[in-house]
């Protein structure tokens, strides 16, 4: 059985190019690649603890394992790829999660916007400002031997989470889903949270969870992702 | 105006957990959680008469000095927690072998990593109130960036010695010591860790690019490559 993933991915509306795409340096792409934005230690960001390498002439990639994969392209293109049954799925182990596949939601919500965070500062690198970013989520082999993937739409450790008390779960609704966004690069840049907060909203309708339900977002016009809700220690 | 990113390390990130091991109550490690600085472990922390137990002793100390160092403390009960990719102490469960447990690390570790970590501080520190038990604990200094990366030079596969002239690396990620794999092994040997070969490597890359860009009639749109390299990337590409 193929392992289930999400799947992030960015690109510029424009041909654009990230400046000293393959320069090495404390400022460098490469750096950004090593030590990605982080919202606080051990969350779930886009950081694999090692070196990034120049793949087949062409990419930056990072990875831990196959846990978390993240690549990045000349033109712009960003790339993230998290295990499900694993990195996504905590606390659980793998083999818990097959008999239980419930997806971990502070751990999407907070992957979904680091990885906005992680273009948010790619957008000073390009040669030429892009207009937009056209985001691309995708679920892959979310069915595990007729067991669907699923959320429980609540903060991890409240007692909607650990008690399915209003009968809310969210299965996936396919096993393959995937879904385009565009959001403005300005909109990037200068009110990330929101733009997190618009791939979150079409992340949890996979899960045909409504809007107004979401973990770890904040009310207001518009809505955003409460970033600050992430820890609470 | 959107809020930026609190998260900020404190500026000595080793203090915390000194701090309580200095003041002797042990206590204050409850709730307290693992990260990329500290690794609780609990009163039987790595079956040393095995050869994979010793492995992973040496897994977790170079993990540490191949990152920014930390602490290992040998006598804390865990459990993970939902809200952070790591676990936090749940209880004290206390060392009662500690002097003996130290002297079989050093030996351990001299046995098992290369070079070895500059100013390790193994300490066993009894309990108040009982000092036949304690805690053990491992400090891994921050290391000069000259004498990384820390080996393991004894690795194992499904608990059996591999045979073969092999070493393995690992780093510290969040709260947990992870191994490098063999490509990323490769990549870091091939490379090195500066100079003249990654200058190739990227030269190589521009060339590659500049051969490109001129066969290509006109610029394309990232956003035209996206489905590819996302196939690429879902399939393990």
């Amino acid at each position: 059985m193929d392992r289930p993933v999400y799947a992030l991915a960015a690109a510029p509306s424009e041909p654009v190019v990230l400046r000293d795409f393959f320069e090495s340096g404390p400022n460098s792409i490469m750096a950004l690649l090593e030590h990605p934005p982080a919202f606080r230690s051990s969350g779930w960001d886009l950081s694999t603890a090692t070196t990034p390498r120049i793949a087949g002439g062409e990419y930056l990639e990072a990875a831990s394992g196959d846990e978390k994969i993240v690549r990045l392209y000349e033109d712009g293109t960003l790339l993230a790829r998290a295990a499900a049954d694993t990195f996504l799925a905590w606390p659980l182990s793998r083999e818990q999660f097959h008999q239980n596949p419930r997806l971990n939601t502070l751990a999407i919500v907070e992957f979904t916007t680091a990885f906005v965070y992680f273009y948010r500062r790619l957008l000073g690198k390009f040669d030429a400002p892009p207009s937009s970013i056209k985001f691309q989520i995708t679920f892959q082999n979310a069915d595990l031997g007729g067991k669907k993937i699923y959320v429980r739409p609540y903060p991890v450790l409240s007692t909607g989470w650990q008690f399915d008390i209003e009968d809310d779960d969210g299965p996936i609704e396919k096993p393959n889903m995937q879904r385009d966004i565009a959001i403005l690069a300005s909109e990037v840049a200068e009110d990330p949270n929101a733009a997190a907060y618009t791939l979150v909203k079409e992340l949890f309708l996979f899960f045909c969870i409504p809007p107004n339900k979401l973990p770890y977002v904040k009310e207001g016009d518009p809505r955003r992702v409460d970033i600050t809700s992430f820890s609470k220690r | 105006m959107t809020e930026e990113m609190k998260y900020m390390e404190p500026s000595d990130p080793h203090s915390p957990v000194r701090d309580v091991l200095a003041s002797g109550v042990f206590t204050r490690f409850l709730g307290m959680r693992e990260g990329l600085h500290f690794e609780a472990k609990g009163k039987v922390p790595y079956d040393f008469t095995t050869e994979a137990g010793r492995y992973e002793l040496a897994k977790d100390v170079t993990a540490f000095a191949n990152s920014e160092g930390g602490h290992i403390v040998i006598g804390l009960a865990t459990k993970p927690v939902a809200d952070e990719k790591t676990d936090e102490v749940s209880a004290l469960e206390y060392a009662d072998n500690g002097e003996s447990l130290k002297s079989q690390i050093v030996g351990i570790l001299k046995e098992y990593t290369y070079p070895p970590v500059k100013d390790l501080a193994i300490e066993y520190l009894p309990a108040n109130e009982d000092p036949k038990v304690g805690l053990v604990s491992v400090y891994i200094p921050l290391q000069d960036d000259d004498r990384k990366l820390f080996l393991i030079s004894k690795v194992f596969e499904d608990k059996q010695e591999v045979k073969r002239i092999v070493v393995g690396i690992a780093r510290r990620s969040g709260g947990s010591s992870v191994p490098s794999t063999a490509q990323e092994l490769y990549v870091q040997i091939r490379d090195g860790r500066s100079s003249i070969a990654q200058r190739l490597a990227r030269i190589e890359a521009k060339v590659d690019r500049l051969f490109e860009t001129g066969k290509q009639p006109a610029a394309q749109r990232p956003g035209d490559k996206l489905a590819q390299r996302i196939a690429d990337l879902l399939g393990g590409g």
